[in-house]
């Protein structure tokens, strides 16, 4: 079973769930940026939630496939036609051979992801087949472009039509949770305040890396030198532009500037849907709160089913 | 250790600050961490840094952090020493004459200079296969470029500030480059994919451009 990639959108790739174990190399971790989508785009068609599956940015592909199939597309809100025909996303979706799908222009958030029962066959570079643009593994589909598709067992077509009822937990992208950074102190009382009570815009130039903030300018309380370290996956940043840089998936390993805060493992999908020109604010939670949330973001994903029908 | 410093970043991670200062004892005591680290259940993956190391887990910190009170860290991770062929000055290292200009040297001084002392490798990151040297002469130290170069060779030997480093790949960079190596320092299809690894020794050699463009066919 193969699906043949007749236009590529504007940016798509091969993703899971990331690359982790090699960020002492400096290998960045990659992988699906809201994981959440990923995830039960693979589990709404029966694979194992980390099977690698299609990640599209700002447009969708369209694309025939060879064989019967099964697919889910998840993630930001998207128009998808089946034969031209509109369908529902969230869903299900049996596809006969020939037919071809179209994921357009996403309306609200970023991405969109699309999961096919057995997964896409790619090579795996240490450990994950996700495309890292920055790190030069894998790359962007092209038109013509083939993927291999997984087997799958027929008996799935019982799950034909199963659909997520209840909202995606990035539907309110306005407010984005997080923790005391490690240089959280380094920071001035009146950065503090601006960085919890200001509105920041999310910049064009944002991308898979990071988000690129601009509103009100953070400064340290004095000028410190920070030896380089570890960069965590939401880690916000602070150059000495005061400007904030959320760090994201393809994110470099190893940085030097002070982190004021982390983004709650709760929100990351939530700021890997962020679109240019999105207003974001900053809500302080304490490290008991962001773990009780993510206990139950983990609890969410395990008993999904009690999300669809 | 009692001396560690456990700094929390979010709730799927934390930092382990080692010490206060860069030094090779650190460093080393980084890397054996980071080996044995991984085999404490829970943990996803690490990162080093100067003096630190990120630890990104599953499930409870407490747990995780109780499993790395029994790790016991001794001896040396003798690394191994790598020399690394570089083409000094011309088109290979632009900003060789700023460099020895700046410095109050001659050319030749600043390449006998940076070629004549050992860099010990305190880690990798930041992109793959990158090396954060330790050691640079102080009569090199110079500031960074006021605006960086939209485009830096893969190769490229620069000085920015008190660090020397070896560009990994085609970046932008506020480096001084000084030289470039033929050497690639991160290949995915190589049976061993990173030329340098953390607790190595490097040293450069100069070397025609003759013997780089011979270098680089081989390569």
């Amino acid at each position: 079973m193969s699906v043949l990639i007749k236009q590529p959108g504007f940016l798509s790739m091969v993703m899971d769930s990331g690359r982790y174990g090699w960020q002492r190399y400096g290998i960045s971790p990659s992988g699906a940026i809201d994981p959440w989508s990923f995830m039960v785009g693979n589990m709404l068609v029966g694979n194992e939630r980390n099977m690698p599956a299609l990640e599209a940015t700002v447009r969708g592909p369209l694309f025939e496939v060879s064989e019967e199939c099964l697919v889910a597309v998840t993630g930001a809100q998207t128009p998808v036609r089946l034969n031209g025909v509109e369908v529902p996303q969230w869903q299900v979706l049996y596809l006969k051979p020939g037919d071809t799908l179209e994921v357009g222009l996403v309306e609200k958030g970023m991405r969109v992801y699309v999961a096919f029962a057995g997964g896409i066959v790619a090579e795996e570079y240490f450990g994950s087949a996700s495309a890292s643009l920055p790190n030069g593994i894998g790359r962007r589909l092209r038109q013509e472009d083939q993927l291999l598709i997984g087997k799958w067992d027929r008996l799935r077509l019982g799950l034909i039509g199963r659909r997520v009822r209840e909202g995606v937990p990035w539907e309110d992208t306005s407010i984005i949770r997080v923790t005391k950074g490690p240089q959280w102190y380094w920071f001035s009382d009146v950065s503090l305040e601006s960085f919890l009570s200001g509105v920041y815009r999310v910049d064009s130039n944002s991308d898979r890396m990071a988000l690129r903030l601009s509103g009100k300018e953070l400064f340290l309380k004095k000028q410190g030198n920070l030896l380089s370290e570890g960069n965590v996956w939401g880690g916000i940043q602070v150059p000495g532009s005061g400007l904030p840089i959320a760090l994201l998936a393809d994110r470099q390993t190893v940085g030097g500037y002070p982190k004021i805060a982390i983004i709650a493992g709760v929100d990351l999908p939530k700021a890997g849907q962020l679109r240019p020109g999105d207003m974001v604010s900053f809500v302080l939670i304490a490290e008991s709160e962001a773990e009780a949330l993510w206990q139950e973001y983990l609890y969410g994903l395990n008993h999904i089913r009690a999300y669809w029908d | 250790m009692s001396d560690w410093r456990y700094v929390p970043a979010g709730e799927q991670a934390f930092y382990i600050y080692l010490g206060d200062r860069v030094s090779v004892e650190v460093s080393q005591k980084i890397i054996m961490l980071s080996e044995r680290i991984m085999s404490v259940p829970g943990v996803v993956d690490v990162v080093p840094g100067y003096i630190s190391l990120l630890v990104i887990h599953e499930g409870s910190s407490n747990k995780i952090k109780k499993g790395i009170e029994e790790i016991t860290l001794s001896g040396f991770v003798r690394g191994e020493t790598v020399e690394v062929p570089v083409c000094y000055g011309g088109e290979f290292g632009p900003d060789l004459l700023d460099v020895a200009r700046i410095n109050g040297l001659s050319p030749e001084e600043v390449i006998a200079i940076h070629s004549g002392r050992e860099y010990y490798v305190h880690f990798l990151g930041f992109a793959p296969g990158f090396p954060y040297l330790g050691g640079l002469d102080e009569r090199l130290v110079t500031e960074r470029l006021a605006v960086p170069r939209g485009s830096v060779a893969a190769g490229s030997v620069g000085i920015g500030g008190a660090q020397t480093g070896i560009y990994a790949m085609k970046t932008p960079g506020g480096w001084r480059i000084i030289g470039r190596t033929p050497l690639v320092l991160f290949d995915i299809n190589r049976e061993e994919p990173f030329l340098f690894k953390a607790g190595d020794t490097l040293r450069f050699k100069p070397i025609s451009p003759e013997e780089y463009v011979r270098l680089e066919g081989l390569g």
